[in-house]
């Protein structure tokens, strides 16, 4: 499948967009916290983990291990990055969507 | 911070669950901080709980995915080199397997294109399934031209059809720039392009009033004549060629797929020559034909209906039979024969798959059976029964896809072989069409998959209970069950095959049958050949006689040649002239039957060895000057004057204006009687026949036929002598459709030759494929059964009684099938009739004939492999068990 027409899945669209917004400090911690303030979802560790295997696989982000800290009990923390292929098939996912709903504004906003 | 810390049981799990450093890192160390900053409590431990036992699950499963993907992956590539190691390890079997499919995709492939193209390939033009073409059904019931004052009535005068337009076929005098040449053209009138919906690719075609009385010499060009004659000249519109030496202008070009009518040239407007042809003679078929659009909604039976209706209205105006129009949709007067013969083709390419597809489940099954010890030992090392299945469905599968590519190269082979072989007895204007047929290449594809795949199963299913002891023990045995599933298979190939050659015996006794017939004359040394002398306004009739004679004499004198006659058409040319014919005899007020009428220089009957049985043929004192004479053939002489001499009777058939201009007929008195020739088709007796010599006919001026019998020599070898000799006595005549009888016979015969030669090949194919799947049979059965010859040998058996007990069994499903074949044969036979040519669709000579051969191909296929195995030494067979 080419990156062109993958439509990306609810959850990793949160979390794209999750380590979009955090930038530079995106890590399993602040990435539940993120989706936590803005969805209103609770995400649990492991879940956030796989998904992030997988999406490291299909190339949509990339991490490093940095930072050893008191606070994990001398454990790194995993830092996230989104790929410039990550970005486009976020962007394609954000406008499909997008394109989905307008229009119906109107009816959803109320 | 102990307290604060992940409790030692959590961190295990999770590193013993989780893969990869980074991940296991980043968790853990996530877990710590999101742990840390819960207060203690039962709650914390509790959601600690929940989050170990999300990661514990949602890593398991995509651990277990991805361990599943790449194992099946794996497998797949295992299952595949296992299969190619299997194919390699049995070229023979592999190849036996690939060719039986690919020949019967192939063939499929082939076959079905040529019948698509031909039956449901779109014509090119808009609305094509409204056009019709509509010929008239004289008063006795002949199907003719239409005369062109019905035409202009039927117009007028019905409300089916949309459009209503004529063409005229002629021939026209062309000078282009390597001398000049006679093309065919089309004289059109009524919007003749219109009707068909299709407008020039340049200029225009003709308007409304340009077809009528009084047109101008304008032509639309076909794309063929522009392309070759005129170098594809884009400007060539507007600029004017020379026909009939006269110039006319070029209003349009048309598009390349415009072929409606035969193999005209170029179109002329029909007004152009109202006055040179029967424009309001109501009881001439002029040679028009009227192509016509169906209003919307109108049925062809309902415009037939009108047509009756028409008729008969006219016929009262008019005060006698008018003949009625008689409606064919146009792709079914294209098709004419072809569409049953295509049908025919059809089942019989159908049957060859059938046999290709029983033939390699066979093999497949006798190979299965021969695996089945393989099997057991893999099953027993260890290999889970879906692999094994999977094994055995991965093999099929590779047979099927390696011969679904060999047999689209064949189709593709055989498509252009096929078209390169009956192109030319397939209708011109459908031809077009055929190409590749992408669904039945598929659809072949799909059958043969499939029956790999059946094959491929029906092994699984003899896997089934895998003790590798009883396994071990029965693959050396024969097992009832299989057998007989080994024998309806062969018995279905002989089914198959049985069909097919009594089809074949019998297409091929009725194209014996065709060349055979007793039709009347001997063209076998004949060249005709039309010639068409430049006309001009100031000749006679005398100029006219006299320059056919010495084109005659001309011709007669060049080496090879015995004799050389002039006619106004030759049997089986497709041309004729009928006329009413009447005698003494004929009430007053009778018009007469129709005969064809044959106009003849005095050599004619020599020439075509066409026997006078009373009587004198014509000399050349039968002049303009002398008493009218005629021949009749006869038939005519039997029907009119049964038991009387015919010689001395009085006929006509033509009639003269006197010189009041007043029509009289013209009597001729009876000199000869020949014996009738079949004219129009070989199939069936034509219409009665009357001759009158050349020199005495009352019409003159029109383009003869010279029919010339070669001395011994090759008739085609004569052709560059006579266009050198004509050059020299008649340097402006035009010499065309120049053609040897023979191919005028064989295109005749050509179609039924095609058919049976097809159909032959097919079930010399599904003959040899029967035999291979007997033989592998056999051949499996006696391996199987050595023990058995070996016991039977060491006890003072004699080998050729084995030999005979293996034969026998081995005849038995071949026999059933023979049964059901001859059956199925015997009621299939009416589909063959109306193709066949006086033979029985269930001949006997010809089911006996099938029948014997494929027992004795049986027997040869199953002898073989029965007798090697009948001369092996019992200590060897036995040691095998």
């Amino acid at each position: 499948m080419s990156p062109g027409n993958r439509f990306l899945g609810e959850f990793e669209q949160m979390v794209l967009a999750a380590i979009l917004r955090l930038e530079d400090h995106a890590y399993g911690v602040s990435i539940i916290e993120d989706i936590a303030r803005h969805a209103a979802r609770d995400v649990s560790s492991g879940a956030l983990s796989v998904t992030l295997d997988r999406m490291e696989r299909k190339g949509l982000v990339r991490s490093r291990l940095a930072d050893p800290s008191d606070g994990r009990g001398g454990r790194p923390r995993r830092y996230v990055e989104v790929t410039s292929q990550g970005l486009e098939e976020a962007r394609q996912s954000r406008e499909a969507l997008l394109n989905m709903w307008r229009d119906l504004d109107e009816a959803y906003e109320g | 911070m102990s307290g604060s810390r992940l409790p030692r049981w959590a961190v295990r799990i999770l590193e013993g669950v989780v893969r990869g450093n980074v991940a296991r890192a980043g968790l853990l160390g996530d877990l710590e901080e999101r742990y840390a900053a819960r207060s203690r409590g039962i709650r914390r431990g509790l959601w600690l709980t929940g989050e170990v036992g999300g990661v514990v699950v949602r890593y398991t499963r995509e651990q277990k995915r991805d361990r599943e993907g790449r194992r099946m992956m794996e497998q797949l590539t295992q299952d595949l080199r296992f299969a190619a190691r299997n194919l390699a390890r049995r070229p023979g079997f592999a190849s036996l397997v690939v060719v039986t499919l690919a020949l019967g995709i192939g063939s499929t492939t082939a076959i079905s294109s040529v019948v698509n193209g031909l039956l449901l390939e779109p014509l090119p033009y808009a609305g094509a399934d409204r056009l019709v073409l509509i010929n008239q059904r004289t008063p006795n019931g002949f199907l003719a031209s239409v005369s062109l004052p019905n035409y202009r009535d039927w117009k007028d005068r019905t409300e089916s059809f949309d459009r209503f337009s004529a063409i005229l076929p002629g021939s026209a005098r062309m000078l282009g720039p390597e001398g000049s040449r006679v093309i065919e053209v089309g004289w059109v009138h009524g919007g003749f392009f219109e009707t068909l919906g299709v407008d020039a690719a340049l200029g225009r075609t003709f308007s409304a009033s340009e077809s009528e009385p009084g047109a101008r010499p304008v032509v639309v060009l076909s794309h063929s004549l522009w392309l070759n004659e005129m170098g594809g000249d884009p400007d060539i519109v507007g600029t004017s060629i020379r026909l009939f030496d006269e110039p006319w202008t070029v209003v349009g070009v048309m598009p390349p797929d415009f072929v409606p009518y035969g193999e005209v040239l170029a179109y002329l407007p029909m007004g152009y020559v109202a006055s040179r042809i029967p424009w309001d003679d109501r009881g001439t078929g002029s040679g028009t034909e009227i192509l016509a659009r169906l209003a919307a909604g109108v049925d062809v039976s309902t415009a037939q209906a009108e047509l009756l209706a028409v008729g008969a209205r006219l016929a009262d105006e008019v005060g006698e039979e008018t003949g009625i129009g008689h409606v064919t949709p146009l792709r079914r007067w294209y098709l004419g024969d072809t569409e049953r013969q295509a049908q025919l083709l059809l089942a019989a390419v159908a049957l060859v798959l059938l046999v290709a597809c029983a033939n390699v489940a066979t093999l497949l099954l006798v190979r299965g059976e021969s695996r089945q010890g393989e099997l057991a030992v893999r099953s027993a090392l260890g290999a889970g029964r879906l692999r094994v299945v999977r094994q055995l469905l991965t093999e099929s599968l590779v047979y099927g896809l390696l011969a679904w590519v060999a047999g689209s190269m064949i189709g593709v082979q055989g498509l252009r072989l096929l078209l390169s072989v009956a192109g030319d007895h397939l209708p011109h204007a459908l031809v077009a069409g055929i190409d590749v047929d992408g669904g039945v290449l598929l659809f072949a594809g799909l059958v043969s998959l499939g029956a790999a795949l059946v094959a491929g199963l029906v092994q699984v299913g003899l896997s089934r209970h895998t003790h590798l002891a009883d396994r071990l023990r029965e693959a050396t045995r024969t097992v009832g069950r299989r057998g007989r599933l080994r024998g309806v298979m062969v018995g279905a190939e002989v089914t198959f095959s049985v069909v097919l050659l009594v089809g074949a015996g019998l297409l091929f006794q009725s194209l014996a049958n065709l060349q055979t017939v007793d039709k009347g004359f001997d063209g076998s040394d004949v060249l005709t050949l039309r010639v068409q002398l430049p006309g001009s306004a100031d000749s006679t009739r005398a100029v006219w006689i006299q320059s056919m004679q010495e084109l005659r004499e001309g011709l007669r004198v060049l080496p090879g040649v015995r004799d050389v006659a002039a006619s106004n058409h030759f049997p089986l040319s497709g041309n004729s002239w009928e006329m009413r014919y009447r005698d003494e005899g004929t009430p007053p007020g009778d018009r007469g039957e129709s005969v064809l009428l044959t106009m003849v220089s005095p050599e004619y009957f020599d020439t075509y060895g066409i026997e006078v049985v009373r009587g004198r043929g014509f000399t050349d004192a039968d002049t303009w000057d002398d008493a009218r004479v005629a021949i009749v053939d006869g038939s005519l002489a039997r029907s009119r004057w049964p038991g009387e001499d015919p010689l001395g009777r009085r006929v006509t058939f033509e009639q003269t204006r006197t010189a009041d201009g007043a029509w009289e007929d013209v009597w001729r008195t009876v000199v000869g009687v020949t014996r009738h020739v079949r004219h129009y088709e070989l199939t069936s007796p034509s219409r009665i026949e009357v001759y009158t010599p050349l020199a005495q006919s009352a019409a003159w001026g029109f383009t003869c036929y010279l029919s010339v019998r070669a001395d011994g020599v090759d008739p085609g070898s004569l052709v560059p002598g006579i266009r050198a000799r004509l050059s020299e006595v008649a340097p402006r005549a035009a010499l065309y459709r120049i053609r040897t009888m023979r191919s005028v016979l064989d295109g005749q015969v050509g179609a039924q030759r095609a058919l049976g030669e097809i159909f032959g090949l097919f079930s010399a194919l599904a003959l040899a494929l029967g035999a291979v799947g007997i033989f592998s049979v056999v051949a499996h059965t006696t391996a199987q059964r050595s023990g058995e010859m070996g016991v039977r040998l060491a006890l003072g058996g004699a080998p050729a009684q084995m030999t005979l007990l293996m034969v026998r069994d081995a005849l038995l499903p071949v026999v059933a099938g023979l049964v059901v074949g001859v059956a199925v044969s015997v009621a299939m036979g009416q589909a063959l009739d109306a193709v066949l040519f006086e033979v029985d669709p269930v001949e006997p000579r010809v089911v006996a004939a099938a029948t014997m051969v494929l027992l004795f191909v049986s027997i040869l296929a199953s002898s073989i492999p029965a007798r090697a195995a009948a001369r092996i030494q019992p200590t060897e067979a036995l040691r095998t068990d």
